[in-house]
């Protein structure tokens, strides 16, 4: 408790101290609904992380949540993990802009989540106690596995983190009237509140409240729009057609890609990259059992396929509504504020400033709830992989590594907000490639592979997980995203912004062969364990003795 | 479950086919999605223009945009046989492995 009276001290002096550094002066308008929307999420939200900090002790409360959420809780808290602003705003925003080839991301998507719980949920949550890493390693040497899946894991949040800090601040400043630093600095503190203080059980329950308000809001728009349609779908696809500058062809693929391996590539990113998230990975450990790991997981699938198809009538009822209104676009498919706006200015359009100031701060909300799994996430990869296993070889105690776990937290915030602060105004979007092509390329395979193969050894782990996250690194630096649109080359050496089908093929082809070919008296004991371990990872708690 | 009986477990009959049907059944359903998003890729990129027909002489919906619908659709539905069917696999299982108890004793 004096633990977190302490960092209660810290975190309102750093609040309140940050507030006032950024306190520039700001000339926009206050949407007074959203300030107030978000101020009763956040009121409520502290709320939470108080009674969760009074139930957080042990590492099991700090990290799962004692293993105490149940199946439906965990599945409106994975499907808010998931309907990030990323796939929330971006996605409204892309289906205005090109159409129809938005679906490859919506179709990939969903996909994901089956993928997830046909192939992972119950078998993670059946070798694992806190972080994926514990599943991989689980019959392979430790220590390197460990490293690799926390590089790995580091490498896909922070830039995620950094992405939907950066997010934040310009959302802040359109919408709220306050400045970009004061926005990042609102995020980052209550953040580092919600994780710190109330753990996973704190997390989790922002997570649920905001997916249940970005449902609710994302289905009152919805239907807003389609009873400007009489409710007839195809009328509202029709006026899209009729008014977006690509006419009829807004409604036919070739609006992004014209390539199959972009295509293919852009689909393996989303499908393998949602399954390898560690942040929605370690949900799974927040329930008791593999039963409850597979009852979430499908409450997840309807959830996140249901607001996928939200999100596809209000891009086209956005186009065929705001294209051409002078109120919003500046001509074609200009957006004033840029096509991240698209969902919000709709809102307004469709039910005046009240319901924008709603949608606006569940938006807002959406990031704060996302920034937090996340970085709860990053806290256990250093303190239980690294700290804990790695360092200290299981021999540290539990306060000291919750602490370390905590600090983590804190730095990793501070160091967000720091960064996001420098990134203003810069191009964000390699920041949202970067973590979905590095799962993709590492941990689903790697995950894939120690958890259906038994020849996988420690060494093709190593091997094709390396393999994977150098090539990804380099092929993405060498892309049209960072090649030309960062460095500012002419054209890209790499063509593909997403290199998934060459990385995620490595890192299998490396895992495959490295294994094979190994054959050390360890790589023996390793194929040895697979039984014992696949019978764990299918039956769980009637195989519990195994695990000892 | 005692150690001894694991090592039983293992080697049963019932578990061996429980594994083997459970692993076809979710392999089967795996490669069905890859396989429709596959398509879904192959068919926007090189025959756009199929994409582009029409449902029926004048409607909007082409089919691009039911084919999307239909693998969101599958992915539902999917989910729902997934869990019935791994249910229904798992009481079978359980059963059997109480039947064998009964026996032995």
């Amino acid at each position: 408790m004096k633990i977190i009276l302490k960092y209660f001290v810290t975190l309102y002096f750093l609040f309140f101290s940050g507030l006032s550094l950024a306190a520039e002066q700001v000339d926009r308008p206050v949407n007074i609904p959203a300030v107030i929307t978000f101020v009763l999420f956040m009121v409520l939200t502290l709320f939470i992380t108080t009674w969760a900090a009074r139930r957080t002790h042990s590492r099991k409360d700090y990290y799962v949540a004692g293993g105490e959420i149940t199946g439906l809780q965990n599945g409106f808290a994975i499907a808010g993990d998931t309907m990030s602003a990323a796939s929330f705003l971006g996605l409204v925003g892309l289906v205005y802009i090109v159409g129809f080839d938005a679906i490859y991301f919506i179709v990939s998507l969903v996909v994901s989540w089956l993928v997830v719980l046909i192939l992972i949920a119950e078998r993670l949550r059946n070798l694992g106690s806190y972080t994926f890493a514990d599943a991989i390693s689980f019959r392979l040497s430790r220590k390197p596995i460990r490293i690799l899946s926390a590089s790995c894991a580091l490498a896909i949040m922070i830039p995620y983190l950094l992405a939907q800090l950066v997010a934040a601040g310009s959302l802040v400043e359109g919408l709220f009237g306050f400045s970009y630093t004061q926005g990042v600095i609102i995020v980052g503190v209550l953040m580092m509140i919600y994780v710190a203080f109330g753990g996973m059980m704190a997390t989790t329950w922002v997570q649920i409240v905001k997916a249940v308000l970005l449902l609710g809001g994302g289905t009152a728009l919805a239907l807003a729009v389609l009873y400007n349609f009489s409710f007839d779908a195809g009328a509202m696809l029709k006026a899209a057609a009729a008014v977006h500058p690509k006419g009829s062809e807004l409604l036919q693929p070739g609006g992004l890609y014209t390539d199959f391996i972009s295509a293919l590539s852009l689909s393996l990113a989303f499908i393998g990259g949602t399954a390898a998230m560690p942040h929605v990975l370690m949900r799974f450990f927040t329930v008791p059992n593999a039963v409850q790991a597979r009852h979430s997981a499908a409450i997840a699938v309807g959830l996140i396929s249901y607001f996928q198809i939200i999100v596809l009538i209000i891009g086209f009822g956005a186009v065929a509504l705001l294209i051409n209104n002078p109120e919003f676009s500046t001509g074609g498919t200009n957006v004033i504020g840029g096509s991240n706006l698209v969902a919000i200015h709709l809102a307004k359009y469709v039910a005046g400033d009240i319901f924008m100031g709603f949608i606006s701060a569940v938006a807002f909300a959406t990031i704060l709830a996302v920034v937090s799994g996340i970085t709860l996430s990053a806290g256990a990869t250093v303190s239980h992989d690294l700290f804990s296993n790695v360092i200290r070889k299981d021999k540290c105690s539990e306060a000291e590594e919750l602490l370390i776990s905590r600090i983590t937290v804190v730095a990793l915030g501070i160091l967000g907000m720091y960064l996001a602060i420098i990134f203003e105004g810069q191009n964000v979007a390699i920041l949202a490639t970067l973590p979905l092509a590095i799962g993709a390329s590492t941990n689903f395979p790697l995950l894939i592979l120690s958890m259906y193969w038994g020849g996988f050894t420690t060494r093709g782990a190593v091997m094709g997980g390396s393999a994977g996250l150098v090539l990804v690194v380099t092929l993405i630096i060498l892309g049209p995203n960072v090649w030309v649109k960062v460095m500012g080359y002419e054209k890209a050496i790499f063509p593909y912004a997403y290199p998934t089908l060459f990385s995620m093929s490595v890192c299998f082809l490396f895992g495959w062969f490295f294994s094979i070919t190994d054959k050390s008296a360890r790589a023996i004991k390793e194929r040895e364990a697979f039984p014992a371990q696949l019978a764990l990872s299918q039956l769980g708690e009637n195989v519990s003795a195994l695990k000892n | 479950m005692s150690n001894e009986n694991n090592g039983l477990l293992i080697e049963s009959e019932a578990y061996i086919s429980y594994v083997k049907r459970r692993k076809k059944f979710i392999l089967k359903l795996a490669l069905f999605h890859f396989a429709l998003v596959f398509v879904f890729d192959a068919l926007a990129i090189f025959e756009p223009t199929l994409f582009a027909l029409p449902m029926w002489p004048g409607s909007i919906f082409n089919i691009g945009l039911i084919y999307a619908f239909v693998i969101i659709f599958s992915v539902i539905a999917s989910t729902f046989y997934y869990s019935h069917r791994i249910n229904q696999e798992e009481s079978k299982f359980t059963e059997s492995l109480n039947q064998t108890e009964r026996t032995s004793s």
